[in-house]
């Protein structure tokens, strides 16, 4: 008899309004309740008082319920076909309440305004009467009647019970406050907070903007002020603009009005201007019960430059919106956000202060910031304990938060994929990120000019050159590892290397090698990119490739052959031609004034409370992105003497590494590497070829064991295994090596003038 | 037992016998409402007639302050008319306010009795004779319809306003679309309901 389950369903429809609750005879008698008396009824959500009636057809085990008076939390839908135990009803005492103050939600704005208050209170007591309420339940008007009110919320009652009390003709009832359906269904949303990592500052300068004239008005007032209340967010796609307005609408509990271009556009004449008055008109009535922000995502598509493409409806559009602009500050408390990520399409007079005064500039995380964004989105997953996030921040250049979000997803989904076995303990570790790196391309990468894929080359795959490579990762490898040393010796990384020599001597090999090793961005460009029929389009591209670089850094841009894409001002007498204006474009890049005001990234300020003790490994982190902060230009050419002076100074390319043609040592290593997949015979004595090919360069070299293989299949037909050492002497009379002794001379003559001068 | 039971039935009596009077009055009330509405209907469409005409180019032009004063005059109707509905308004809160009254009294007998009466009695249906529970659930179903009612035809007073003619015109029709509502013969099945329970003792 005690904890017979009831099975709930869905109420009379003749009961709706009626508090009542339907019960089976054997329940009443448990209960111990007279017909009529109220009971709480615990539900999932919340709890609903009820009367307590008997069911109609006298059944046991049913519970029919009607939520006119319930705690906010409670949803029609959540209670379909739920099962309750008799142990969740409890009788309470009848009793009469003296007074009440409640809240009103009216249907609509237009409502609110038009009803006097003392109408709406007679309304009330009306509505009120005879129902059993509690503190803090909400009432629902039945919806078969035609009021304006929708739902009524008991603030507080006197006597102050938990138990029910009965509303009654002597009663008196107060408003409190009134709002609309909108705003009350706001106010009762689910009011998580969304994290936002890396970007405090910028969250601090939003919520002072939305907050401080809405909690005192009457200073400033008294001060006179008119409150700064338009934000521009400027910043690369998928770096968090939206999410930063998002989230700081939920702090600050304020009402975000959501407008973008494609759904204002409308087809007739003059519908696009209609549709924006009307968000501008909603946006100032929901300003008046509280904090409001209207966002404007993706301005620059519905305030391009006026007069730019002879486009007539959108130039309406955008002298309707600036004038709506200036009709914000005036009444009403809406604070006005919008983000783009091509600020200069943006019509220039939305940028002046009145309007969007302030500009706020949201670039590609640096490392610190990556690293709290993987901590934060790392936080709910589990991982274990080899997943090591510096490491991981460290390899994921040129990634912004949305590629962050994907990667780790991508990462869930290869654990989940590979540990079907036990899918109650699964953890993420360190291997299936590395997948999911190969998987998941940073966002800002995917358009970029000069993305080439190079197959990663190890630095034993070139032989000899010891001291080049050393010299190559002390440039490049070296700061990255090492990064207080660095800062201790006072150093900062190269900003640009110089790799010269004869051709066919592993220049692009060695930077191979580099992109492989190191985990920066490479930016490889050659002519094909650079060169186009458009005057000026030439020098745009090469910005726009320093530019990519410059947020993606630490990044490395490799110029192969760079003689051919520059010309010299002091060689050819001829002035203007294409590779003079890239010239100096090159020259401005690498030592120029200073950076773009758009291309800012990280955050400068750091205010007195924040500063805490960093452990070791952070600060390690900080030193690392000082160090790199910039990007590092490799070029590779044959000609050093045809490039311009100005290019060879320190300061732009300051290392100049002279890459030789290999001697005895470096050609034994070559052959042996070449000879690695090519299978030898016992008498080959590659100590005696390495003597026979003098002034042969790497290139040379391997040609020459290719050649002998080649020779050693054309003798035997094509059932050869091995290659003698006479086919090597025989290919040595056909392979001539490339250079010759005065090219030798050249290099050596650059290379002393360039160690005396 | 059986003197509880007598208790209430004594009191549904006394309830019965003072709903059916409600009853009447309230038809009489409800009918009394549509001539009222109706001319408040005319004279807004007068107003409308009055302010569409143009008045400098007619030959009543001549006469400077007509206009002024048939608007004044038509106010002053509308306001009278106003008036007797109120008067209407006010006779459907006091017929509310009787049978809230009743219905509470009966509940509160109930209430003092119910330990006595016991839960089977006000289950114990039978074949010609409704529960004490329907019977009571009947008396609140009464009650909830004379406040709706009273509530809508308040709402319906409030909106009326020399403002929007429109809606004055509209009236009658509103009105009607109420009515269908609370055409419904939920006070007449809960007099059967109770002769019924009355009779079958």
């Amino acid at each position: 008899m005690e904890a017979v389950p009831l099975r709930l369903l869905p109420p009379e429809p003749g009961d709706e309004g009626t508090q009542r609750c339907r019960l089976g005879p054997a329940a009443l008698s448990f209960l111990g309740a007279p017909l009529g008396a109220p009971l709480r009824i615990s539900v999932p959500g919340g709890s609903c008082l009820c009367t307590a009636w008997p069911r109609a057809d006298l059944a046991d085990g049913y519970l029919q319920l009607d939520l006119a008076c319930r705690t906010a939390g409670v949803a029609a839908a959540a209670l379909r076909g739920l099962t309750l135990s008799l142990g969740r009803l409890q009788l309470l005492p009848r009793g009469r309440l003296k007074k009440a103050t409640v809240n009103v939600v009216v249907k609509s704005s237009a409502l609110r305004k038009s009803m006097p208050r003392a109408v709406l209170q007679e309304m009330i007591r009306d509505l009120l009467r005879n129902v059993y309420v509690s503190h803090h339940y909400v009432v629902t008007v039945a919806p078969d009647l035609e009021t304006p009110v929708v739902h009524i919320e008991m603030l507080s009652v006197d006597p102050l019970t938990e138990e029910a009390g009965l509303i009654t003709p002597q009663t008196s009832v107060k408003i409190k406050e009134v709002f609309t359906l909108e705003r009350y269904r706001h106010l009762s949303e689910d009011t998580g907070n969304i994290s936002v990592a890396g970007l405090d500052d910028v969250r601090r300068t939003l919520k002072e903007m939305i907050d401080l004239p809405f909690r005192f008005p009457k200073t400033f007032k008294k001060l006179g002020l008119s409150v700064p209340n338009g934000v521009l967010l400027i910043g690369p796609p998928g770096v968090g603009k939206t999410l930063m307005v998002k989230a700081v609408a939920k702090e600050v509990g304020a009402y975000l009005l959501c407008i973008s271009g494609p759904a204002l556009y409308g087809s007739r004449p003059g519908e696009s201007e209609e549709n924006l008055q009307r968000v501008f008109e909603k946006g100032r009535e929901m300003s008046h019960e509280g904090p409001t922000i209207l966002f404007i995502d993706e301005i620059d598509s519905l305030c391009p430059k006026r007069g730019s493409s002879n486009n007539a409806p959108e130039d309406r559009i955008v002298a309707q919106m600036l004038t709506l602009l200036d009709g914000v500050g005036s009444e009403g408390k809406m604070v006005l956000m919008a983000a783009t990520n091509r600020p200069d399409a943006l019509d220039p007079a939305l940028r002046r202060s009145g309007r969007f005064d302030r500009e706020v500039i949201i670039g590609t995380p640096t490392l610190m910031q990556r690293r709290s964004i993987l901590q934060l989105l790392t936080s709910s997953m589990p991982i274990s304990a080899d997943v090591d996030l510096i490491k991981m921040s460290e390899i994921t250049a040129a990634y912004v938060g949305a590629d962050l979000t994907a990667l780790c997803r991508e990462a869930a989904m290869h654990a989940m994929c590979h540990s079907s076995l036990d899918s109650t303990e699964m953890v993420i570790n360190m291997a299936n990120f590395q997948e999911a790196f190969k998987k998941i391309q940073p966002s800002s990468f995917r358009s970029v000019i000069g993305l080439k894929e190079c197959k990663p080359v190890t630095w034993e795959q070139i032989g000899g050159l010891e001291d080049v490579k050393l010299k190559l990762k002390q440039c490049i490898e070296w700061p990255m590892k090492f990064p207080q040393a660095f800062a201790r010796m006072g150093l900062s990384r190269p900003k640009g290397v110089l790799l010269y020599g004869p051709s066919g001597c592993a220049k692009t090999k060695l930077v191979r090698a580099v992109a492989t090793s190191c985990h920066c961005s490479f930016l490889s460009v050659s002519g094909a990119d650079l060169f186009s029929p458009y005057v000026g389009d030439s020098e745009k591209i090469l910005s726009q490739v320093f530019c990519q670089a410059r947020a993606s850094t630490p990044a490395i841009i490799f110029l192969d052959e760079i003689d051919s894409i520059l010309g010299s001002r002091s060689h050819h007498k001829t002035g203007h031609g294409v590779s003079e204006r890239v010239l100096s474009v090159l020259l401005n890049e690498l030592d120029g004034i200073g950076l773009k005001v758009t291309e800012r990234r990280g955050n400068k300020l750091q205010l007195e409370g924040q500063c805490q003790d960093l452990s070791d490994e952070e600060r390690q982190l900080e030193f690392q992105e000082t160090l790199n902060k910039d990007f590092m230009v490799v070029a590779a050419t044959n000609r050093p003497d045809m490039l311009d002076d100005a290019l060879l100074r320190p300061g732009r390319l300051d290392r100049v590494i002279y890459i030789p043609p290999p001697d005895l040592k470096g050609r034994l290593s070559i052959l042996k590497i070449c000879t690695e997949k090519i299978p030898l015979d016992s008498d080959v004595a590659l100590q005696d070829i390495a003597v026979l090919t003098d002034l042969f360069s790497g290139a040379d070299t391997e040609n020459l064991c290719k050649e002998a293989a080649l020779l050693a299949l054309q003798e035997n037909g094509l059932e050869a295994t091995t290659v003698k050492h006479e086919h090597f002497v025989k290919s040595l009379r056909t392979v001539k090596p490339s250079l010759s002794t005065k090219d030798l001379e050249f290099y050596e003559k650059f290379y002393n003038q360039e160690l005396t001068s | 037992m059986a003197a509880a039971a007598a208790v209430m039935a004594a009191a549904l009596r006394e309830w019965a016998a003072v709903a059916a009077r409600q009853e009447a009055a309230r038809r009489e009330a409800l009918a009394s409402w549509e001539p009222l509405l109706v001319s408040l209907a005319g004279l807004a469409e007068q107003l409308r007639a009055a302010r569409r005409l143009a008045w400098g180019s007619s030959p009543l032009g001549a006469f400077g302050e007509l206009r002024e004063r048939l608007w004044r005059k038509q106010r002053g109707a509308a306001e009278a008319l106003l008036e007797q509905l109120g008067r209407r308004r006010e006779e459907l809160r006091a017929l509310r306010d009787a049978v809230g009254t009743g219905a509470a009294s009966v509940l509160r007998v109930y209430e003092e009795n119910a330990a006595e009466l016991g839960l089977a009695e006000t289950l114990r249906r039978g074949a010609r004779r409704p529960s004490l529970a329907d019977v009571l659930e009947g008396l609140q179903d009464v009650e909830r319809y004379y406040r709706h009612l009273y509530l809508e035809s308040k709402l319906l007073l409030l909106s009326i306003s020399c403002d929007s003619l429109e809606d004055m015109e509209a009236l009658p029709q509103a009105w009607k679309r109420i009515l269908e509502r609370y055409e419904e013969d939920t006070v007449q099945d809960v007099l059967f309901k109770v002769s019924l329970y009355l009779d079958n003792q």
